[in-house]
């Protein structure tokens, strides 16, 4: 069993992408002469404790624009932590920088940020309503609300789970009642794409985050209760529901704001879905605690971006 | 012989028959996945932004062509003769030109750099982009008269044949979509 995680920055990596010697596939790194991974890109406490101030709930554009320009919310916010975040990203060959990051807050399910998340996207739902009522009659409306209540209720119940004396029934609950959430998101984004006419941009938005953040919590919670196997299984069946659901849009599909820009966050989302079943695998061949890992990159405090490297 | 031991002979069972060689947890499990997967994702990825590309470009260019349309449209609006303001001609047939110019002619453009984009990375395919011209004739416009009154009228119908759905916009898109989905496939049937 590994004891010890190999992180590296992802500077380090720099001078071998920018050559080609390693090429970026989705959310890892890859050698393309041996057809290798390398390592696994992974978001840590400390990026997502950035990201939960700046991107939670703001609408795409303001997200990006703030975190490209190193833009400072609050006080509290490292602008310095941001420009390493961006950095990390052109290392990688990232397309699009802030928008990115929005998109790779989904590689772990840190519970307080996920919390964070959700709870901006209720609020970010009511000041969408009058948009919401074209689409939305007062019945989903109350659904929806309902919905993003109990989602956050579970992420509660995950950050708490661990003080519980047996935290592994626990998130196999959660995880089971984060995968029927996920499931009416998912069904609210096909009733969105299949109605006639271009889709509102924000609105789109908004369920794609709660339809992410619900499989991340599902997946996280797997990995925490040791269910490796089951994890990747979740992982992998997620990489192909966003296949189904975002493959086919494009910037012609949407109304109302940057459809170049959450286009763009719409592969990087999938991408990084696509490639984390082998993230998943990797960690369970080699008999990793899928609860010690996860705990080891929560409580990264200096690097927002690291590494995993695979021997 | 202890309990669990009687009760297991008792259901013709041997205690060792459930002893379950040990696990090393030191010996890394056999990877279950396909490493040439990953050459899938890329792959789907390259197709994926170059159709992107393509619809970005697209919106782009009708919607600087447009706007280039519409201020033509105010020009020859304001250059329309006292004979012409009492006999006004059909819209479409003042405007085709321009329209055809300033809008149809950069989409093409657009649809055509594509096509070659395309022929770069896979021979043979770009051909099924081609589209027929929607409503070469301006027909949209119908019996709305150039005139200053309709000036609105005849702008927003025009608008809507490029952007609405099933418009050009959409009409070039469409084969975009198709030839993205067959490439898809037919990699994974390689597979």
């Amino acid at each position: 069993m590994i004891s010890q995680f190999l992180f590296e920055i992802p500077a380090k990596f720099a001078a071998e992408v920018n050559a080609g010697s390693l090429i970026r596939v989705g959310a890892l790194l890859k050698n393309p002469s041996t057809g290798k991974i390398v390592a696994h890109l992974q978001e840590t406490g400390a990026g997502q404790a950035l990201l939960s101030k700046v991107a939670a709930g703001s609408p795409l554009g303001i997200a990006a624009n703030m975190i490209e320009a190193g833009a400072a919310v609050k006080t509290s916010i490292d602008v310095g932590q941001i420009k390493k975040m961006v950095a990390s990203l052109q290392t990688l060959q990232y397309a699009t920088l802030g928008v990115s990051m929005v998109g790779l807050g989904v590689t772990v399910a840190g519970f307080a940020y996920m919390h964070k998340r959700f709870d901006a996207l209720d609020v970010r739902f009511s000041e969408l309503s009058n948009i919401l009522q074209s689409g939305f009659n007062e019945q989903r409306q109350a659904t929806m609300r309902a919905r993003l209540s109990q989602v956050k209720g579970l992420a509660k119940a995950a950050g708490q789970a661990h003080t519980l004396s047996q935290p592994g029934l626990e998130y196999c609950r959660i995880a089971e009642s984060m995968s029927e959430q996920a499931a009416h998101f998912e069904g609210e984004l096909e009733f969105l794409i299949k109605a006639e006419g271009k889709m509102n941009l924000e609105v789109f938005w908004q369920l794609a985050q709660l339809l992410t953040l619900s499989n991340s919590v599902r997946i996280d919670c797997r990995m925490r209760s040791n269910e490796m196997k089951n994890a990747r299984e979740i992982a992998e069946s997620v990489a192909e529901d966003y296949q189904r659901l975002f493959d086919p849009l494009s910037v012609a599909s949407f109304k109302d704001g940057d459809a170049v820009l959450l286009t763009k966050t719409l592969r990087e989302i999938t991408d990084a879905a696509m490639t984390k079943p082998y993230l998943i695998e990797h960690l369970r061949t080699q008999h990793a605690n899928g609860a010690a890992y996860l705990s080891r990159i929560e409580s990264e405090t200096e690097e927002p971006l690291l590494m995993l490297k695979v021997a | 012989m202890s309990v669990w031991r009687k009760l297991l002979s008792f259901f013709g069972l041997r205690s060792d028959s459930l002893h379950l060689p040990a696990l090393n947890s030191d010996t890394p499990l056999t990877f279950e996945l396909e490493l040439e997967d990953l050459d899938y994702i890329r792959y789907r990825r390259q197709i994926l932004d170059w159709r992107d590309n393509f619809a970005s470009q697209l919106l782009a260019d009708a919607g600087k062509g447009f706007q280039e349309f519409k201020q033509q449209v105010e020009k020859e609006i304001s250059d329309v003769g006292i004979l012409r303001k009492v006999f006004a001609k059909p819209a479409a047939e003042v405007l085709k030109e321009d329209f055809d110019q300033l809008v149809r002619a950069p989409l093409a453009k657009c649809q055509a750099d594509t096509a070659m984009a395309l022929e770069k990375m896979f021979q043979g395919c770009s051909h099924g982009l081609a589209v027929a011209p929607i409503d070469p004739q301006l027909s949209i416009l119908e019996d709305i008269s150039f005139r200053a009154a309709k000036q609105d009228e005849v702008v927003s119908s025009l608008r809507r044949l490029v952007f609405d759905d099933g418009g050009m916009i959409d009409a070039y898109l469409k084969p975009a979509q198709v030839i993205t989905q067959s490439l898809l496939v037919a990699y994974k049937q390689k597979q």
